[in-house]
């Protein structure tokens, strides 16, 4: 592909995740590009570069909110932590609502799973990597 | 492959949908530090190891099994479960999740309990056995951890250099902190409280000066 591929490619991934159901990853990614100078669109010089940086740092997003992690964070607590049961710890979860009254709870591991779409992304990135 | 195949994948990538029912979507959606209690949980891992390997404490759970993040902090509330901090058969601290402390600019106020004198922390090291349902005063923070699941931005340092302003005195001479190794034994303020900012953007560390004379430590960390 040439480099004015790749820079419409790199409008098309901007687009897709504006319009897509994964609320703030947009304005995340964007948030994140401008902070770190080496992921600036520098669509002149080496688009398939930052094609490719953006789409890393999108699965880096996703990563850090994917609840597919909930498990590995449990084992961890686990490891290090006991219980005055002995039995092990078996949910994280969040207490909406005011401190100190008796809030809504809502485990962590039923936020969003991002695994597919991050696998999803890491195909795309082997595309384009293979791509001349 | 080719532009079009590759267009192609890209849109079906971000058609898919969230992978949980519109109702539970509707239900997820007021929890806009949801994401964000996912991260302090892996902090909360990280730093409990830490002390665990490092410090040589033992970890305990209050009480029952689960672990309690809050939407919204407020004082010690012991009906949520907290880690209690064991050395020796002696505990010497308990770990709090989303509880506000005492400022320092609250010592001298007529009011203490109005919003501005305190703050709250993602993460805390408290003096142990401290009051049900009280906000820990400064000089019984011993470790303070915030936790950013974003972007980094210039107003985290300034919120953490307020953090540290809030909590102790620089020194010119050093000051023990309860701890013998991890994360540090002593600091160059008083009350000797360690101060953590853990973010998921690596740029993070390019904001790491400042912390060397305020005692701040600034770390990159991400999931897995």
């Amino acid at each position: 592909m040439n480099p004015q591929e790749y820079r419409e490619l790199i409008d098309h991934f901007l687009d897709s995740i504006l319009s897509s159901e994964y609320p703030g990853l947009h304005g995340e990614l964007i948030d994140r590009l401008n902070e770190n100078p080496e992921f600036r669109f520098d669509r002149e010089e080496n688009p398939k570069g930052t094609l490719i940086s953006m789409i890393l740092e999108t699965i880096n997003i996703l990563e850090n909110n994917s609840s597919d992690n909930y498990e590995i964070i449990l084992e961890r607590l686990n490891s290090v932590i006991d219980t005055n049961s002995g039995e092990p710890i078996n949910k994280i979860e969040i207490i909406l609502g005011d401190d100190t009254s008796d809030g809504l709870q809502v485990g962590l591991d039923e936020l969003p799973n991002y695994a597919e779409l991050i696998s999803e992304l890491e195909g795309i990135i082997n595309d384009i990597n293979n791509e001349e | 492959m080719g532009l079009e195949s590759i267009r192609k994948r890209i849109t079906r990538a971000f058609n898919k949908k969230l992978g949980i029912s519109r109702k539970d979507a509707k239900r997820l959606l007021p929890i806009k530090d949801s994401h964000g209690k996912l991260y302090e949980a892996y902090i909360l891992a990280h730093v409990c190891g830490e002390l665990k390997n490092k410090e040589g404490v033992s970890l305990k759970l209050s009480k029952g099994s689960k672990i309690s993040f809050k939407q919204k902090g407020g004082p010690i509330n012991r009906k949520y479960p907290y880690i209690e901090v064991i050395k020796s058969l002696k505990t010497i601290g308990e770990i709090h999740l989303d509880v506000e402390f005492m400022t320092l600019s609250s010592m001298n106020a007529v009011s203490p309990n109005e919003r501005g004198y305190y703050h709250e922390l993602d993460i805390a090291m408290f003096k142990p056995n401290l009051p049900n349902l009280a906000r820990p005063k400064h000089d019984e923070v011993y470790l303070a951890i915030e936790c950013k699941n974003t972007a980094m931005k210039k107003s985290y340092l300034r919120e953490v250099l307020g953090l540290r302003r809030e909590l102790s005195f620089l020194q010119t001479f050093t000051y023990s902190t309860i701890f013998q190794n991890w994360p540090k034994d002593e600091l160059g303020v008083n009350p000797a409280s360690c101060i953590f900012l853990y973010c998921s953007d690596r740029s993070v560390e390019k904001y790491s000066d400042p912390g060397i004379l305020h005692e701040i430590e600034f770390k990159y960390m991400k999931i897995k």
